[in-house]
């Protein structure tokens, strides 16, 4: 079973599906992220990259079993710096990457396995003073830190998509993200589904109707 | 008594330890502190130990005597005389909650329910919410069966298992060893009969806690994990409401139940989506307080139930919690014990403050039909109950008749020519069956598993490929008849000891390393049709074998090397693995990894894949149950996956001799030891059968009629002749009771690593030429 059929197995259909959430303008301080397209590996279009991307995929499959995504990925290549542009053969044999390579690779695997993947980018709230972490070490491995900002972040994951239904791995985390985490450190303060050419789509992540292709701010669930 | 009034309340809680394996009690009492300011909350524990009734919640200790020094009728008094004065007693142990239930009952205001629903809940069946509920139950085996049966369970499900206590505690068993431990550890504790084997479910854990009042569901949430202990206890989760799909059937089965008090059902979510039921509770778990403070206060609302009046409301503080580990002041009147010698053993007795196995003995006596067992403090244990014995084939208790008819001299390994015979004759069928195809199935006869001539005679006959791993091992091969054109090598030495080759062409070679498929590269290669490496697959990282694929360079250097072959040469790769440690289904799994290896590989090297080579160390049961039924989709799949692949070899390692020979031995003295176990000395010894303690090997005694007949299992032990603590031929056995030195028996499954592997100890012998 996918990812989606998972959710659609512990979730009841709402009867009366909800509307989608409405597309928002980035803020000022995030306008740059929102521009952003998803990142993508380059490939030299040699047998440098095609070997690499051929060892990655058999990789996948040894460790696949039949269900869940590939939280090989994060675990053999931890979170880090990634300068760009980045090739497969440069990927695979780095000892840490970044959220974009992770979420391409991932996506990557998903597709190969004969699992609908799209993009995923993320504002999420963060603490303030990590700022100067991030700046110190991107800007040290000669990496761009232009995904970091104070109080926020830009992220990218990915979204495995089946009858309608959208779940988000966190490829760089190895976890299922939940659109109900809008508060506190790491939520999302805004998400875009899906790139360009899946612009006028609309599927469900938990509960939540979600236009692809465009920037929306997950609706905060009610306090009980 | 009628509770209209709403009488001051008074709450016994029991189960009040808090470490990092918690009883509900300490919880319990702080959600009802909450709801009932004013009650009197009474800590009962039955040892000192019990951190929780330190705590200041409580406004008052009832300390017990220990459970196993303890008058069960004195107790059951008192707490009735507790209850006639209107207080309610809510037990925080399973094991409690089945004693006051047996005693007494909601209407004497225990919170419990009755004990027939408590036999319907138990583990591991859980035979109340089969039905209805939304779970399966995983797998499971009574750790009273026979070995034999066990060792295949333990397989079938890939050694990703549990050895569980009937209430409390489980160890993993990774391997037959590890299962023989936990075993005799659990059983230590709480008996052989009541322990289980259950399969490991992987998946996230998740728990739903109830209460209900004479069958009616108060009030249900839902709980998952989202950190754990080491020994797998809730560190901190999200709290949240019940899937309708469980709380409505659930509310019908507790009505069914007449359930009265809390509970928890423990579950997996699978991976799938599926859901796999653990554990049925007849109690609050101790978490519960985090479901108080997420606006579901379960405790309160039983008790409200029970007539105590409404609970004050409390706010809403949020979904998710942690615990935190904090000191506290130790109550004057229940000082810690004395500091114990650590020349005794300084850890003993945290793992069970509250004294559960010993009232599980207890309640096992009173199961019995004695409702009043006195203590025995010296904890007598009732000697173990017979495990039953495997079932034979009538080929081997045939050929075991026929050879142990005249003297002998022992010990001696026997060959069992029917018994071998039948397993050739399973690869001769499934050759027909898979004859004709595109693609050529073989199979390999490993030699170094059982050189004897006869058995390499069979496999010749039968068709087999000799799989060596050594020029030694050809030679021998050779000797024996098969032609060079039917020898596959592999092995990390090949070519050991150096020699000469046959002409012609072998079947296939496969180099164990880059390393020797660059030697064979430079400095000449085997005659094979088929030539190529052994791959270490990404999973198996930790084995020693074949080339690792683990790592992107080293993948482009297999490549590259495999792209310098010479023109004219066939590809072939090989992948070996003892499918009795792995399990079938994950040996499969691999297998299908493997066939993208390989054709990741082909597409790289740009030279197809002519020939697969899989095995390896099948257990005969698991390789004419699993591997042949399989073969037609394997070759499918591989086929696939490799378009012109040509030779599809299956090496079935020791399925083929294992039960081909037996071991005959002596008994040379019998010892019965003080819990009436008995110990056999025996003339065979480890040295004869290296494999004893890896796999249970079937033991045979001749029965009264002069038939060989398998022997069950109890607690006996066979030991054999030398000087060494694990000369210990088997351990779990049931022997004869009339058994005496002079009698002969046979260890049966030993004709695989057990004879090729035999060493010369305790001979007065060296085997090895020494100068
Ligand atoms: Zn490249």
């Amino acid at each position: 079973m996918t990812p989606a059929a998972e959710t659609r197995a512990r979730r009841p259909h709402a009867a009366h599906p909800a509307p989608a959430a409405p597309a928002i303008e980035p803020g000022a301080d995030w306008a740059p992220w929102a521009a952003c397209n998803p990142s993508s590996l380059a490939h030299h279009g040699g047998n440098c990259c095609t070997a690499a991307r051929a060892w990655f995929l058999a990789m996948d499959r040894s460790f696949w079993q039949g269900h869940g995504g590939p939280g090989w990925i994060p675990r053999r290549w931890p979170w880090g710096p990634s300068r760009w542009p980045l090739h497969w053969c440069e990927a695979v044999r780095a000892d840490e990457l970044d959220c974009g390579a992770h979420a391409f690779m991932t996506r990557e695997a998903f597709r190969a396995r004969g699992v609908r993947a799209v993009p995923v980018q993320l504002v999420q709230r963060q603490e303030r003073h990590h700022y100067l972490h991030w700046l110190g070490r991107w800007n040290g491995s000669g990496a761009s830190p232009a995904w970091a900002g104070e109080g926020a972040a830009y992220h990218e994951a990915c979204a495995t998509i089946a009858g309608g239904r959208a779940e988000v791995w966190d490829a760089s985390v190895g976890a299922w993200l939940s659109p109900e985490h809008v508060r506190g450190v790491r939520s999302i303060a805004a998400v875009r589904i899906g790139g360009a050419e899946e612009t006028g789509e609309v599927v469900t992540w938990r509960g939540v109707r979600v236009p692809l292709g465009v920037w929306i701010t997950p609706p905060t669930p009610p306090e009980p | 008594m009628p509770r209209d009034s709403h009488p001051p309340l008074t709450c016994y809680l029991s189960g009040v330890h808090s470490g990092p394996n918690p009883s509900p009690g300490l919880g319990v009492a702080r959600s009802l502190r909450e709801a009932y300011p004013h009650a009197r909350l009474v800590a009962v524990d039955y040892g000192v130990e019990s951190s929780g009734l330190h705590s200041e919640v409580f406004d008052e200790v009832w300390l017990q005597r220990p459970w196993k020094e303890m008058r069960l009728p004195v107790y059951q008094a008192a707490i009735r005389e507790v209850l006639d004065r209107g207080a309610v007693w809510l037990p925080g142990q399973d094991l409690e909650v089945e004693f006051v239930s047996a005693f007494l009952g909601a209407d004497d205001g225990a919170l419990v329910p009755p004990r027939e629903s408590l036999r319907r809940v138990a583990k591991p069946a859980i035979e109340a919410a089969a039905a209805l509920l939304p779970f399966t139950i995983p797998p499971f085996l009574s750790a009273g069966r026979a070995d034999w049966e066990l060792h295949g369970f333990c397989r079938e499900h890939g050694w990703r298992v549990w050895v569980k206590g009937p209430n409390y505690e489980a160890m993993p068993a990774l391997d037959w060893p590890s299962f023989r431990h936990a075993r005799s550890f659990l059983s230590e504790i709480w008996g052989t009969e009541s322990l289980f084997v259950q399969r490991h479910v992987p998946g996230a854990e998740e728990s739903v806690a109830f209460c209900a009042w004479r069958g009616e569901l108060l009030d249900c949430v839902h709980m998952r994990k989202h950190t754990q202990t080491h020994e797998g206890k809730t560190w901190a989760g999200a709290v949240g409401p019940v899937d309708p799909a469980i709380a409505e059937p659930l509310r019908e089965v507790l009505a069914e139940l007449e359930w009265t008090g809390g509970g928890e059902l423990e579950y997996v979510r699978a991976l799938d989506g599926t859901m796999h039921l653990i554990d049925w509770n007849p109690r609050f778990p101790a978490w519960i307080h985090a479901a108080s403070f997420a606006g579901h206060n379960l405790p309160a609302r039983l008790l409200q139930a029970a007539g105590f009046g409404a609970p004050a409301a409390a706010p809403f503080r949020g979904r998710q919690f942690t615990r935190v580990v904090m000191e506290i002041p130790i109550l004057p009147a229940y000082p810690l014990p004395a500091v114990r010698d650590p020349v005794d053993d300084g850890r003993a007795g945290s793992k069970h403050p509250s004294g559960m196995p010993d009232l599980a003995r207890r309640l096992a006596e009173t199961r019995g039909g004695d409702t009043t067992p006195e203590p025995r403090a010296n904890g007598k244990k009732p000697a173990p109950r017979r495990r039953p014995a495997p079932e034979v084939p009538a080929t081997l208790q045939w050929d075991l008749d026929e050879a142990l008819a005249g003297e002998l001299p022992t010990p001696r390994r026997i060959l069992l020519p029917r018994t071998a015979r039948e397993r050739f004759a399973r690869v001769e069928r499934a050759l027909a069956a898979g004859a004709g195809g595109r693609v050529e199935l073989g199979f390999g006869y490993s030699v170094k598993t059982n050189p004897h001539p006869s058995l390499l005679a069979m496999a010749e006959a039968s068709g087999m490929f000799a799989e060596v791993i050594s020029a030694a091992e050809m030679r021998q091969a050779l000797a024996a008849g098969f032609p060079f054109e039917r020898v596959v090598l592999n092995g990390p030495a090949p070519r050991w000891p150096a020699g000469p080759e046959p002409d012609g062409e072998m079947v296939a070679a496969f180099a164990d390393s880059p390393q020797n498929l660059a030697l064979w590269l430079k400095e000449g290669r085997p005659r094979a049709r088929y030539l190529g490496l052994r791959l270490r697959p990404a999973t198996l990282e930790l084995s020693r074998f074949g080339a690792s694929l683990g790592a992107p360079e080293r993948f482009a250097e297999t490549l590259a090397l495999l792209r310098a072959l010479p023109a004219g040469q066939a590809l072939g790769l090989h992948f070996h693995f003892a499918s009795d440690v792995l399990g079938p289904a994950r040996w499969f799994e691999t297998f299908e990894g493997v066939l993208h290896w390989a054709a990741a590989i082909q597409d790289g090297v740009g030279r197809p894949v002519r020939c697969l080579d899989v095995g390896g160390g099948w257990f005969p049961d698991d390789f004419d149950r699993e591997l042949v039924p399989s073969l037609p989709r394997m070759m499918a799949a591989a086929a696939e996956a490799l378009p012109a692949l040509e030779r599809f070899v299956v090496e079935p390692g020791k399925a083929m001799a294992q039960p081909a020979m037996a071991l005959v031995t002596t008994v040379l003295e019998v010892r019965r030891a003080r819990g009436g176990a008995v110990e056999a000395v025996v003339d065979a010894a480890i040295s004869d059968l290296p494999m004893a303690p890896f796999y249970p090997h079937r033991v045979f005694a001749c029965g009264r009629g002069g038939a060989w007949e398998p022997l069950g299992g109890r607690g006996d032990r066979l030991l054999g002749r030398i000087c060494m603590e694990t000369d210990i031929l088997a351990s779990d056995l049931a022997l004869p009771d009339d058994l005496a030195a002079g009698d002969r028996l046979v260890i049966g499954d030993a004709g695989a690593y057990d004879a090729s592997m035999a060493y010369n100890f305790g001979r007065g012998v060296l085997d090895d030429a020494c100068c």
